[in-house]
């Protein structure tokens, strides 16, 4: 059995030891990284692009193999028991991967029955859950016709058809208009605080991370620089510090800007990066 | 069973609903046909041709068009993986609790289906253009589900070229530069034993080969047991070698 990294008391959700990725070619992606997460927590991973934020997110969907290191969610070891740690998380990745040939309820549906839902409750669950996405309007529409905005918010429904307990979600704000980060923003607090599920987030928006998250970590060259509750990193930076000044202090690079027409742009480049890689 | 169905559904799903797809998938080997029995249609007059026990062009031509089919179809079979693999789909999948194996399995499934019906509808189309069958319905079956058993390898060789490239063109690239080679060392266009010696040597280690000269038998001859034997142990063969390939690079994905 594994030793709980300090701070764990048991009922951590995410549990993380010493993680080490090496890709093949030798680039260490991962350099020894150690994090728990509680249950019900709303847990923001940032990093600078290419600072191991993916990696460690498709080591604990099982989608990567560790190098070295243990990764247990619910107490589930991610590499020796894969297909028990897939029943109890959702993934969006940082692409849509949704079907554009099936309409979005189709698109529901199909990946409640991938998580083990029946026919019947993945046909039930489909509608609601894009009216909660507000997609109700378009559930009969083909995802390949749905806008940018509308395919990652269907790429994120799909996340959550089969009620998880840990919600891993990469950059899952880029390409969402104002108004449906709100709406994201919200209902994964719900999620968080009414049915106690765990969500781990990686975001380059760092204003985002201060309002939702409950405990933040930064990566940077594949290590854990700082982890903690945004204020308490905050403490110590003056009385208007903002988690930029944290990210800068230990990674010594600036944050994406938060600017609307920036996230807006990097929203549209991304949603079109994703239907052009469809095909 | 019912997720590899459901799966199966899913990539059927997606080729019904782009007609275009399937239009040019069945259109391609009825313009074959036609060109080749209006081209060689001759060849059947010719007495070395009607020597090897060929009754006619568009009989003998025929199943090399019915396994033609199957080679496009078993390349779209890689390029939809490849497709998944590049829209993020194949993440989703593999981050859901479905085994590997089923994902595989429902992808052979609807390529099964779907080389069953292109190869019932060639057979019809070839019939009705004034091909025939002269092991009746039986022979017909026979041929299908031995060109559907190629189809099927041929398609796990293509999805092992997209695991292993992880790159559309280049998966492209290699099944167009093998459907060819694979017809033509074979006696799909031109009787076999008419051909160099070196060409019938290496059509002895083609599958493909097999099953066309079995299906010529069968509409031009009748049913032959020990050619049929030979064919299915060439596909027996070669189904060894290409689905644990295959297996093995899907399981390290």
């Amino acid at each position: 059995m594994p030793i709980l990294p300090s701070g764990a008391s048991g009922a951590e959700t995410i549990e993380v030891l010493d993680l080490v990725k090496v890709y093949q070619g030798g680039t260490r992606a991962v350099d020894g990284i150690s994090l728990t997460v509680r249950r019900g927590e709303i847990f923001g991973f940032l990093g600078p692009n290419g600072s191991g934020k993916t990696t460690v997110t498709k080591i604990l969907v099982t989608l990567l193999k560790p190098t070295a290191g243990t990764a247990r969610i619910t107490g589930i070891d991610v590499t020796a028991s894969p297909r028990e740690v897939r029943k109890v998380i959702g993934y969006a990745g940082q692409f849509t991967g949704i079907d554009d040939d099936l309409t979005a309820a189709e698109n529901a549906a199909f990946h409640g029955i991938l998580h083990g839902l029946s026919h019947a409750e993945a046909w039930q669950r489909a509608p609601e859950l894009l009216a909660t996405f507000a997609l109700g309007d378009v559930a009969r529409q083909r995802a390949g016709r749905l806008s940018g905005g509308m395919r990652r918010r269907l790429d994120l429904a799909l996340a959550l058809v089969h009620r998880p307990k840990v919600i891993f979600l990469d950059e899952p704000t880029t390409g969402l208009d104002p108004q449906s980060r709100a709406a994201l923003w919200a209902e994964l607090r719900r999620l968080s605080t009414e049915e106690g599920t765990t969500i781990f987030l990686t975001t380059q928006y760092l204003e985002e991370a201060d309002r939702a998250a409950d405990r933040v970590a930064i990566i940077d060259g594949g290590r854990l620089v700082a982890e903690g509750a945004p204020a308490v990193l905050k403490d110590g930076l003056g009385t208007k510090a903002t988690l930029d000044d944290v990210f800068l202090k230990h990674t010594g690079s600036k944050p994406r800007s938060e600017s609307p027409a920036r996230h807006a742009m990097s929203g549209i480049l991304a949603a079109a990066h994703g239907k052009g890689r469809r095909r | 069973m019912s997720t590899v169905v459901f799966i199966g559904g899913r990539n059927i799903a997606r080729s019904v609903r782009a007609p275009m797809l399937l239009a040019v998938s069945l259109l391609q080997p009825v313009i074959w046909l036609a060109l080749f029995s209006q081209t060689f249609g001759g060849l059947g007059d010719v007495a070395q041709f009607r020597a090897q026990g060929y009754q006619d062009y568009l009989s003998f031509f025929t199943p090399g068009m019915v396994v033609l089919s199957m080679l496009f179809t078993g390349l779209q079979s890689g390029m939809a993986t490849m497709s998944d693999i590049d829209s993020g789909m194949m993440d989703k999948f593999l981050a859901s609790p479905v085994r590997r194996l089923t994902i595989l399995a429902g992808r052979v499934w609807a390529d099964t289906l779907t080389m069953l019906a292109q190869g019932a509808i060639i057979l019809v189309i070839a019939t009705a253009m004034g091909a025939r069958v002269r092991a009746g319905p039986a022979g017909a079956i026979a041929l299908i589900a031995l060109a559907t058993a190629f189809g099927v390898i041929w398609a796990s060789l293509s999805n092992l070229a997209a695991l292993l490239t992880r790159n559309a063109e280049l998966t492209m690239a290699l099944g167009f530069l093998l459907t060819l080679p694979v017809l033509f060392m074979s006696s799909a266009f031109f009787p076999l034993r008419l051909q160099p010696d070196w060409l019938q040597r290496v059509a002895g280690a083609n599958p493909a080969a097999y099953v066309i000269s079995t299906g010529q038998q069968l509409l031009n001859s009748g049913n032959n047991t020990p050619q049929d034997v030979r064919t299915i142990i060439a596909l027996a063969a070669a189904a060894v070698i290409a689905i644990p390939a295959t297996l093995l690079a899907f399981r390290k994905v």
